[in-house]
C-alpha cells in the first residue's frame, strides 16, 4: 500500500495522544474526561466520575417517611426530584390516596424544577462554552476557542445571560410557594401537597410562571436558534449510542403520563420493562454482592474499593437489556415521537424545547386545580413491602427502589440519570452513552479541547461531590 | 447563591467579592481552571477560601476526585490540605462542611467529616441544608467589611444562629397552648408531628427563603433540624417528637 510521505512534524501530529480534560467545570459535580486524540479526532474516552457518597447504604435502618426529604439531599440542584420519585414510591408501600390536587401541585413544583434546572444549564453551564464575556469579568474570561458569535450577538447574549439570574430564580420562588424552601423543598411529601391551592398562592405562582413562560419565549428560544444556527457542525459531533430511554413524566390526576414512557433501541420502540435495567461494575471502584432477588432488579450490597485494578470511575454502568441507554430531554422528545438527530446541538434544542412545553403544561395544570379543595392525604396503612417509584426529572431518567421490614428501611436503592449517561463501560466492555458520544469528534488543538465539553455538557451532566471549592 | 436577592449574583459577582474559582459557574476549565486556583493560593494579597460539602477522607479522599492532572488523581482532602493553611479564612457552607451532615450520616460509607474537624482548625460554620443565601452572602460581607463575626460554640455567627426556630416561630402560640396538627398541612404547632424547632438554631421564621416568601413549618412542615451538629442523624426520625413533653 501507498504511504504518503510524512515530515517530521507530521508525523508527530499523527502519534496518538493522550489528553485528560479535568476538572469540566460548569457541572454538578466532579467530571474528568480522558481521551486519545489520533489524527485529529477522538479515538477512545473514559469518563470519569469523581464521586462516592453512598447514601443507599446510608439510608439503611432509617425510617422509611425520612426518604423523601433525605434522598433530596443526593443534589442541591434536583432535590425536588428526589423528593417526588421516593414519594411515588412509599405511596405504594402505604395506602395513599393523594387528592387530585395534590398531584396537581407536585408536578407544579417538579416543572418550576425543570425550568429552573433547563434555564441554569443552557445560560451558566452550557453558552459560556460558546459565548465571550466583556473583559472586564476575568471570572467569565477564559482563553477558550472557537468563537463565532459576532460583537452585537456577544453582547445580546450576555445580556440575556444576566437576566437567566433572575429568571431562574423565579422558578425557584415558584416552587418555594408550595416547597417551603428549595433546594431541598418541604412541602412534597408522599400524600401530596402540604400547602393548599389557596387562591392568592395560585395567583403568585400564575404571575410568575407568566413571567418565565416569557423570558422562555422571548430569550431562551431564540438564544437556542441563534445558537444552533451559528454552531451547525454540532448537529454532527457528539452522536449517541441511538437508544433512548424514558420512565414517563409527570403523571396526572388520573394516573396517565403528560410525558410517556418508552424505550427505543437503534430504531425500535419497545415498551419500558423496569426488569430489563441492570448494573454492572467490572470499572468501578466498588464490589457488589447480590444479596436477593429484590423486587425490580436484584438487591446488592456494595462496598467501596478505592484501588480495584482496572477501575476508573466511581459510576456503575447502567445498562437496559445489556445496551447503554441515553436520558434526558433529548430521549424524551424520541420517544415523543419527534424528530431530532442524537448530537450535541439536538441535546441543547430538546432541552430548550422542553422547557417550553412544559411551561405550557405547567399553565393547563393551574387551570385544572380546584380552589380551596384538599391536597395532601396522610398515608395510611402498610400494604407492601417492596416498591419501586421510576420517572422522568429535568436530566433524565430516575428510579428509587425500597424494601421496609418492622418499620425501617432494610434495602435501598438509586438510580440518577447520570448513570446512564455518564455511565463507563460494562461487564461486556461496551462504552457508556458519552464515551460513545466523544468517539470520532474533532479536536482542533488538543491544548485547549474545548469540544470535549461542549459535548459532554449537552447532557447536563450531575455528578455532585461532597467536596467542591470555592475561591475567593 | 444562584438564589441570592439582594445583592443578587450579578451584583455580587460584580462588587462584593473577587470570585476566582468555582467549579460550577466559572467559564474557564480543564488546565486554565486549575492554573487560576494555582495562582490565586500564590496570591501575596490573601485569599478567603469557601469549602462546601464535607471531607471524605476512606483511603485519603479517593471517593470525591477533583481532578486528574498528569494522569494523577487529586482528591478533595488533597486538596484542602494544600490550599486551606494559606487560606486568610476558611468558611465551611452548609452543614456537610460544617459537621459532616447528610454525607456523614450513619454508617458514614465515605468517612466523611467537617471541614474543621478536618483541619484542626477554626473555620466559620454557616449551616444549613441548604445554607441560606442571606447567611453565606452576610458573613462574606461582614468579613470584608467588619472582619471575624461573633460566632457560637460551633463556629456559626450569632447573627444569624443565635436564637432557635422555636423562640422565634409564628405557631408558638399554638405550641404554648399545646394546640398541636394532626397531620402535614395543618395550620397548628408541628411539634407531635416531629419538629426540631426546639433544637435548631435558625432564624428562618423571620428571614424567609427564596426571596422571602416561605419556610418549612409555614409550608405546614416540621422543621428537621438542618443547621445542628447532629444533623441527620440526630433528628430522624423526621416525624417523630424531638422530646417528650411534660405536660
Ligand atoms: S412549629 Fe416547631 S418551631 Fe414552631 S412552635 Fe411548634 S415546635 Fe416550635
Amino acid at each position: 500500500m501507498d504511504q504518503p510521505r510524512v515530515n517530521q512534524s507530521d508525523n508527530m501530529k499523527n502519534r496518538p495522544k493522550r489528553i485528560t480534560v479535568s476538572p469540566i467545570t460548569r457541572s454538578s459535580g466532579q467530571l474528568s474526561i480522558q481521551a486519545i486524540v489520533k489524527q485529529g479526532r477522538v479515538v477512545n474516552a473514559r469518563v470519569i466520575g469523581g464521586v462516592y457518597r453512598g447514601y443507599e447504604t446510608i439510608m439503611v435502618g432509617r425510617d422509611p417517611f425520612d426518604a423523601a426529604y433525605l434522598t433530596e439531599k443526593i443534589c442541591g440542584i434536583c432535590s425536588t426530584a428526589h423528593a417526588m420519585v421516593s414519594s411515588l414510591m412509599l405511596e405504594q408501600i402505604y395506602l395513599t390516596e393523594v387528592p387530585p390536587n395534590g398531584r396537581l401541585l407536585r408536578n407544579l413544583m417538579l416543572g418550576a424544577e425543570f425550568l429552573q434546572n433547563h434555564l441554569r444549564h443552557f445560560y451558566f453551564l452550557e453558552l459560556p462554552d460558546y459565548l465571550k464575556a466583556p473583559p472586564n469579568f476575568p471570572f467569565f474570561n477564559p482563553t477558550g476557542r472557537d468563537y463565532r458569535f459576532t460583537k452585537e450577538e456577544n453582547d445580546v447574549l450576555w445580556s440575556h445571560y444576566q437576566e437567566a439570574v433572575s429568571a431562574s430564580r423565579m422558578c425557584h420562588d415558584m416552587l418555594t410557594l408550595f416547597g417551603g424552601k428549595v433546594p431541598h423543598p418541604h412541602g412534597l411529601v408522599p400524600g401530596g401537597s402540604t400547602v393548599g391551592p389557596r387562591a392568592d398562592t395560585l395567583n403568585k405562582f400564575a404571575a410568575k410562571l407568566a413571567a418565565v413562560q416569557q423570558f422562555i419565549e422571548t430569550r431562551l428560544l431564540p438564544d437556542t436558534h441563534l445558537l444552533a444556527d451559528t454552531y451547525p457542525d454540532y448537529f454532527k459531533i457528539g452522536q449517541g449510542p441511538g437508544n433512548f430511554l424514558s420512565y414517563g413524566g409527570f403523571l396526572n390526576s388520573k394516573g396517565q403520563y403528560a410525558i410517556p414512557p418508552g424505550v427505543i433501541i437503534q430504531e425500535r420502540k419497545q415498551t419500558l420493562d423496569i426488569r430489563q435495567i441492570t448494573k454492572t461494575t467490572k470499572y468501578t471502584w466498588l464490589s457488589k454482592q447480590q444479596t436477593s432477588e429484590g423486587i425490580s432488579q436484584p438487591e446488592e450490597r456494595k462496598q467501596p474499593e478505592p484501588y480495584k485494578p482496572g477501575a476508573y470511575t466511581w459510576l456503575e454502568a447502567s445498562r437496559y437489556a445489556n445496551e447503554p441507554m441515553e436520558v434526558g430531554p433529548l430521549a424524551r422528545a424520541i420517544i415523543r415521537g419527534q424528530t431530532f438527530g442524537s448530537s450535541t446541538m439536538d441535546r441543547v434544542l430538546a432541552r430548550s424545547y422542553e422547557a417550553d412545553l412544559i411551561g405550557r403544561l405547567m399553565s393547563q395544570w393551574l387551570g385544572e386545580i380546584e380552589p380551596e379543595k384538599l391536597a395532601y392525604r396522610p398515608p395510611d396503612k402498610q400494604i407492601a413491602k417492596q416498591a419501586f417509584g421510576a420517572l422522568e426529572v429535568p436530566r433524565g431518567s430516575l428510579l428509587h427502589r425500597i424494601r421496609v421490614e418492622s418499620n425501617q428501611v432494610a434495602h435501598y436503592q438509586i438510580i440518577t440519570p447520570s448513570e446512564w449517561n455518564f455511565s463507563p463501560r460494562d461487564d461486556f466492555d461496551k462504552l457508556g452513552p458519552v464515551e460513545q458520544c466523544l468517539i470520532g469528534i474533532p479536536i482542533e488543538d488538543p491544548k485547549i479541547p474545548i469540544e470535549v465539553g461542549r459535548v459532554a455538557r449537552s447532557f447536563d451532566p450531575c455528578l455532585y461531590c461532597a467536596t467542591h471549592i470555592i475561591q475567593l | 447563591m444562584l438564589n441570592a436577592v439582594g445583592p443578587n449574583l450579578n451584583q455580587i459577582l460584580q462588587g462584593l467579592i473577587d470570585l476566582r474559582f468555582q467549579n460550577t459557574l466559572m467559564w474557564a476549565e480543564d488546565n486554565e481552571a486549575w492554573t487560576i486556583l494555582d495562582r490565586t493560593v500564590e496570591d501575596p494579597n490573601g485569599f478567603l477560601l469557601i469549602i462546601e460539602g464535607a471531607i471524605s477522607t476512606l483511603s485519603q479522599g479517593k471517593l470525591c476526585i477533583v481532578a486528574v492532572k498528569d494522569n494523577t488523581i487529586i482528591t478533595g482532602s488533597q486538596l484542602i490540605i494544600r490550599i486551606a493553611p494559606r487560606a486568610r479564612y476558611v468558611m465551611a457552607v452548609g452543614t456537610c462542611a460544617c459537621f459532616g451532615g447528610p454525607t456523614a450520616a450513619k454508617p458514614n460509607p465515605s468517612k466523611s467529616v467537617g471541614v474543621g474537624e478536618f483541619l484542626q482548625r477554626t473555620v466559620i460554620n454557616v449551616s444549613g441544608c441548604p445554607a441560606h443565601p442571606d447567611w453565606i452572602i452576610g458573613t462574606l460581607a461582614h468579613l470584608l467589611l467588619f472582619g471575624e463575626p461573633e460566632v457560637d460554640q460551633y463556629g456559626r455567627p450569632i447573627i444569624f444562629y443565635g436564637e432557635t426556630v422555636h423562640r422565634r416561630c409564628t405557631r408558638r402560640s399554638f405550641f404554648d397552648q399545646r394546640i398541636f396538627a394532626k397531620k402535614l398541612g395543618d395550620p397548628e404547632c408541628m411539634f407531635e408531628l416531629g419538629c426540631k424547632g426546639p433544637l435548631t438554631h435558625a432564624d428562618c421564621p423571620e428571614r424567609q427563603w427564596n426571596s422571602y416568601l416561605n419556610w418549612p413549618v409555614k409550608a405546614n412542615t416540621p422543621c428537621i433540624g438542618c443547621t445542628e451538629s447532629t444533623y441527620p442523624d440526630g433528628m430522624e426520625p423526621f416525624f417523630k417528637p424531638p422530646f417528650p413533653l411534660d405536660d
